[in-house]
């Protein structure tokens, strides 16, 4: 949607005041280290976004737009920092200028303002991954699966779409986790009303065969069904009420007295023990290992921080954060304690029937203190319910897992019934022993009474159990659907990454690695990345790749992945020194894949390879004014760009101060450049030499002669085709170029000293400007003046076929008609 | 305006579109299905509570 016509920098980072003029096209930033070049990319996502990655990222504690944003010398005067840019809007056909200061990063004046502007703007300043750097290009290769995924899910606004899946998954976590406690409670209930039945088992004709035996003792009519709402004491009136110095069941006080010690009983017996032992024994070995120990505790601290963060602070310590990238954070972290959080599962499975064991001691003892306080006179039953407090305590330590010391510590006390509650137990029993026996009437009516109430519990116990499961398989539905619906389409969205990052290596690496393959292979919160390499396998980038193609890799990554996202809003690029590892070859062939697969992109390149920016140049990714280089920087003066933006202006230049020396070296170095340039795309021969260390004189010459030598191969096939307007002006070039390799006297390279550069040092003005003259007038025959790119010998290897530029401008058949020579 | 409109791939809207239309050919009840789609779609993250909410849009007492 945008590009970049101009940005001014003033007291931005390392730059005073600069200006440069993109005009909307590709751009290249070159020089060496240190010299401002990621100035100008910071300058250009400040003026963007109001922020730079670079001030904010990983790493960056303490550092900070505000405070670090501004020159050195400025930084009391954020005011004074300033980016001014100048873009064009293409949709809107539209020049805005967004002028942005340091003070008021966030609020930029800008000019026009409209609606449809500030939607665009606000668009691209939530998508700063216009800008790659190598950081990124290492995290989105070399990354580990976990982080990878974090990466490109930011890069692709998957975080959404992640962070709804970890929410519905932690919903369905706690749903099933629920169903326990609930069946517990159930099973608890269920028990307590066949002690109070006296029946074995549940059902509901043994219920009502064991009721309807009181009922008819009482003269009450039988129950004939058992529905959600019968009451067993239906029909009990006052007339049946128990006399009020004896309000407790001796009998079901029994019971439930030798329940509570059956089940004290049971939890000390050797299968309970056992169980107990080796649990204790699991979280003694998880503690041993600190980072595990430390681990669970971070693990708990952080799901709870997840959970409670919903403002734009940490939950924690109340420091200011953007939410999403809050939970970003946190979910990095709690990805690195997946293995711990799996550790801590299979123990809390374990521990599950020892609290259930522990929760029916609660609930029988929990009867015998009813008895004992319904009895008359009423007992005290202290032990029992500082243990039971004490149990109810622990259970919550376990249930929370917070940290392996507590929770071992907790399970520790809780299979030992102290001897006090055993000995209140017995006091109980005696007080119950000694009331009179109750009439058969007396007890059937208490019968129908204590099972109507635990009948009740058992009721509500159910209900709760079942809306528990039905919390339970609703979340889990709706996490299943979820799951299958997201992993389907994140699937498709990387099967389509793939295909286009397999097209484009294949493409930077055709000579080679032709039949390139890649797999990215997403699992839940993870992104695996194994490529082909040479037929042998599947394996992580870094594993055979050279450092250079796994560079290739992080561009045809980050290329194929903005291509999903923006589509064709994918209109501004940075890449701030991503292919320093990348051979001159393929290069070149990463100048051709920008310009094929994205004509429509501007690309701002940073480099502090000089032969890596003239590359641009003579590839025609870049034009003759479509870059800027600096050649040093002071904290003073900020970057010094080369006076000119141009070889021969800088000849000139040196040559209107009389400096010849300098304007030889620039000439000499640049012919040196670029005839290996014109000879590597003419397919021009050259000697060769095993060192590779070709000299000018080796070069030059065979540049220009396989030139005039295609020239005339060009004129000789238009001619087998009767092509004779196109001969004609193959003639007239090939004139062109002979007139002005003459002028050069490059065919008396080794004779004549006033062409050897050995002897241009020593030559005046007046006669090395001519020289100068002849060789621009002559390479510029040599390049395309529309895309400014040199001409080219098509295929590259095999038969010629034809004689190209870039832009295709020139087309020069080099294929003969057959029969015709 | 044609021209507001970014452009963009929204693939979590897509992906979240199609996931409440996924809920709509099982038996989830339509009461939850539209209280998710109503937090899904319109907050841009929705939190654990609001998600809890909707799963649960009429709480009965047991």
């Amino acid at each position: 949607m945008i590009r970049i016509e101009e940005i001014s920098i003033t007291e931005f980072r390392g730059i005073r005041n600069l200006t440069l003029k993109l005009g909307g096209k590709n751009f290249a930033i070159s020089g060496p280290n240190g010299t401002g070049k990621s100035g100008i990319v910071d300058a250009i996502e400040f003026g963007l976004t109001g922020s730079v990655s670079r001030l904010s990222g990983k790493g960056t504690g303490g550092i900070s737009v505000k405070e670090h944003g501004p020159h050195v010398d400025y930084r009391n005067k954020p005011d004074d920092a300033r980016v001014v840019l100048k873009i064009s809007i293409s949709t809107l056909g539209q020049t805005v200028t967004i002028d942005r200061t340091v003070k008021n990063a966030k609020t930029p004046t800008i000019t026009p303002q409209s609606a449809e502007i500030t939607a665009i703007l606000d668009n691209v300043a939530e998508h700063p991954e216009f800008v790659l750097s190598r950081r990124e290009l290492i995290d989105y290769v070399l990354a580990a699966p976990g982080d990878r995924a974090r990466e490109i899910q930011a890069l692709l606004r998957l975080e959404r779409v992640e962070s709804l899946r970890t929410n519905l998954q932690r919903i369905a976590n706690a749903a099933q986790k629920a169903v326990e406690p609930a069946k517990r409670e159930r099973t608890s209930a269920v028990e307590s009303l066949l002690s109070a039945l006296q029946i074995p088992q549940l059902s509901q004709e043994k219920l009502l065969e064991a009721a309807n035996a009181r009922r008819t003792m009482l003269g009450l009519p039988a129950i004939a069904a058992l529905t959600a709402t019968t009451s067993l004491r239906d029909g009990l009136d006052s007339s049946h009420e128990k006399p009020a110095e004896q309000p407790i069941s001796k009998k079901q006080a029994l019971i439930d007295l030798q329940t509570a010690r059956e089940l004290i009983a049971r939890i000390q017996d050797d299968s309970i023990k056992g169980q107990h032992a080796e649990i204790t024994a699991n979280l003694s070995a998880l503690q041993s290992d600190p980072l595990v120990a430390a681990g669970v505790t971070r693990e708990k601290l952080l799901a709870d921080a997840l959970a409670q963060a919903e403002e734009d602070t940490c939950p924690v310590c109340d420091t200011p954060w953007e939410l999403e990238k809050l939970k970003e954070h946190i979910r990095g972290k709690l990805a690195e304690l997946e293995e711990v959080a799996k550790k801590r599962e299979a123990i809390q499975r374990k521990m599950s029937p020892l609290l259930e064991a522990a929760q029916r001691i609660d609930d029988a003892l929990q009867r015998c203190e009813y008895h004992a306080k319904a009895g008359t006179p009423p007992l005290t039953v202290v032990s029992s319910e500082a243990f039971r407090l004490e149990c109810r305590q622990r259970f919550e330590v376990i249930d929370r897992f917070v940290s392996l010391a507590e929770t071992s510590s907790a399970l520790e006390g809780l299979v030992v019934v102290p001897a006090k509650v055993v000995a209140e137990l017995d006091a109980i029993e005696a007080a119950v022993k000694s009331i009179p026996n109750p009439t058969d009437a007396d007890a059937a009516r208490d019968y129908l009474t204590i099972a109507q109430e635990r009948l009740e519990r058992v009721r509500h116990a159910g209900m709760r159990l079942k809306k528990a499961e039905a919390d339970a398989t609703l979340a889990d539905k709706v996490f299943e659907v979820y799951g299958s619906v997201a992993t389907k389409a994140l699937e498709g969205l990387y099967k389509q990454v793939e295909a286009d990052f397999t097209e484009f290596y294949r493409f930077l690496n055709e000579e080679d690695e032709g039949s390139f393959s890649a797999r990215l292979v997403p699992s839940i919160g993870k992104l695996g990345f194994d490529v082909d390499f040479y037929g042998r396998g599947y394996f992580p980038p870094g594993a055979y790749h050279s450092e250079g193609h796994q560079d290739g890799m992080g561009v045809c990554l980050y290329l194929a992945l903005m291509k999903h996202v923006l589509e064709s809003g994918f209109t501004l690029a940075v890449l701030d020194d991503v292919l320093m590892s990348v051979d001159a070859g393929h290069r070149r062939k990463v100048c051709a894949l920008l310009k094929a697969h994205f004509p429509h992109t501007q690309f701002i390149l940073t480099t502090h390879d000089d032969v890596w920016h003239r590359h641009m140049r003579t590839e025609g990714l870049i034009g003759n004014d479509g870059f800027a280089r600096f050649r040093k920087w002071s904290v003073d003066e900020g970057p010094t760009e080369w006076d000119d933006r141009d070889v021969w202006a800088e000849i000139d230049g040196a040559l209107g101060k009389h400096n010849i020396r300098e304007a030889a070296g620039l000439l000499r170095h640049y012919l040196e450049y670029v005839s290996a340039e014109i000879c590597h795309r003419l397919r021009a021969p050259v000697a060769f030499r095993g060192d590779g260390l070709h000299q000018l004189g080796d070069l030059l010459p065979s540049a220009v002669g396989q030139f005039r030598s295609l020239l005339k191969e060009g004129k000789a096939a238009e001619q087998s085709w009767g092509k004779t307007e196109a001969h004609d002006a193959i003639d007239v070039r090939e004139k062109k170029v002979a007139e002005a390799a003459a002028k050069t006297l490059i065919e008396q390279w080794q004779t004549n000293p006033a062409v050897h550069y050995n002897a241009w040092a020593n030559l005046q003005k007046e006669d090395f400007a001519p020289v100068v003259e002849s060789y621009r007038a002559l390479l510029a025959l040599m390049f395309c003046p529309d895309c400014a790119g040199c001409y080219s010998v098509s295929p590259d290897r095999g038969p010629r076929e034809g004689l190209r530029c870039t832009c295709g401008t020139t087309n020069i058949n080099l294929k003969k008609k057959k029969g015709k020579g | 305006m044609p021209h507001t409109k970014p452009d963009i791939h929204d693939i979590p809207t897509t992906i979240f579109q199609e996931f409440i239309a996924k809920l709509r050919e099982t038996d989830v009840a339509e009461e939850i299905i539209a209280a998710l789609e109503k937090v899904i779609l319109q907050e841009k993250a929705p939190t654990e509570a609001a998600l809890r909410t909707a799963l649960a849009p009429t709480e009965k007492t047991p």
